[in-house]
């Protein structure tokens, strides 16, 4: 079965952007800002948390021929808010929570009435702190670079 | 056919448990044919399938598993985007390429058109899974074979006649033959393809 390929539209970019926050952020993290908006919407379970494994494809080069890189751990989970909205999330590792708050992040993401306080409160927090330790890690790797100069030999 | 979301509910609520229960059930009623079997591990299926038919449904089918619809079936979104969404099951054109078979009873397949299995390999087969519109032991059917001790009685309401003498002329074929499920409301039979057929009323 091939994957659909998704209409871009800047809906869809922005729901890929939020999703992918609340998923790489550690969930420790999303628990603590989440817990400090106190928000406890009513919902159900389309879908209970469920841990799994998942294969990663990668590209050579983001542009060769893909090719199965490895297996991660995985949980998924799906919420259906009380006016209907359902939200969806895949996060790594196995952590029930995670997944759960995640996915009513999602939910709560795509009404109009809590957008804009999620955004401001729990995605843009949630971005600079990943882009933080990014930065910190990427520092880190640079420390122990190593340069290799070649000589420009002269014409014999 | 994208996911609509807004058609989406909920799966078991503890799906090892339940979809293990609603397997042993399915096993029952397969292993011992013309056992009414009742299950109630959900309350609400897709518009469109019944509550047996649903659970079977999220209990068997995985990606591996081809399934086809019967038509009305087929062009209902709920149904679909269910089975996919729960299931991930790919869904096929003809019934000949599916491994499971859902039909209403008003829209059975000829069983010709299904997929037997080979001589090699008759476990190949298509299972048909078929939902009427009444299950009961009343004595329409007289049922012997493997699973059952001297005879049982079945009536499987809203089967035209074309079909019944289909499925029982079906037994000359063994190994090879359909395997079938019937399904109403909360409550599922099974007749596999070794259940001898005959017509009492």
């Amino acid at each position: 079965m091939s994957v659909e390929q998704q209409q871009e539209n800047p809906e869809t970019r922005a729901r890929q952007h939020w999703m992918g926050v609340l998923a790489k952020s550690a969930g420790s993290t999303l628990q603590q800002h989440w817990q400090a908006l106190s928000l406890e919407p009513e919902y159900q379970f389309i879908r209970q948390p469920e841990t799994g494994l998942t294969m990663l494809r990668g590209r050579v080069g983001g542009s060769g021929q893909p090719f199965n890189m490895g297996e991660m751990t995985l949980t998924r989970c799906a919420v259906r808010l009380a006016s209907g909205t359902l939200g969806v999330s895949y996060v790594a590792g196995r952590s029930p929570q995670h997944a759960i708050t995640a996915a009513l992040a999602d939910a709560l993401l795509q009404e109009d009435d809590t957008q804009a306080l999620l955004q401001h409160e729990l995605i843009e927090p949630l971005q600079a702190h990943l882009h933080a330790e990014h930065q910190q890690r990427a520092a880190q790797a640079n420390s122990t670079r190593v340069d290799f100069f070649t000589l420009v030999r002269g014409e014999d | 056919m994208a996911v609509s979301s807004h058609e989406l509910i909920a799966g078991f609520a503890d799906p090892v448990q339940a979809s293990q229960q609603v397997f042993r059930s399915a096993l029952k009623a397969m292993s011992e044919p013309g056992t009414l079997m009742q299950i109630d591990y959900l309350q609400q299926a897709p518009k469109g399938l019944d509550l047996s038919t649903w659970q079977l449904a999220l209990s068997v089918f995985d990606p591996d598993t081809r399934v086809w619809l019967s038509p009305s079936l087929a062009a209902s979104d709920a149904v679909v985007s269910n089975l996919r969404f729960h299931c991930q099951c790919p869904l096929v054109e003809t019934p000949a390429e599916a491994d499971f078979a859902i039909a209403l009873h008003r829209e059975l397949p000829l069983l010709i058109e299904l997929n037997w299995g080979t001589a090699e390999y008759p476990d190949r087969s298509t299972t048909l899974v078929v939902q009427v519109p009444a299950l009961s032991d009343e004595a329409y059917w007289t049922l012997s074979g493997p699973g059952i001790e001297h005879t049982r009685a079945l009536r499987i309401a809203g089967l035209t006649e074309p079909f019944r003498s289909d499925l029982i002329r079906s037994r000359q074929r063994f190994p090879l033959g359909i395997d079938t499920f019937w399904c109403c409301d909360n409550r599922l039979t099974a007749l596999p393809r070794t259940t001898f057929i005959e017509e009492t009323c």
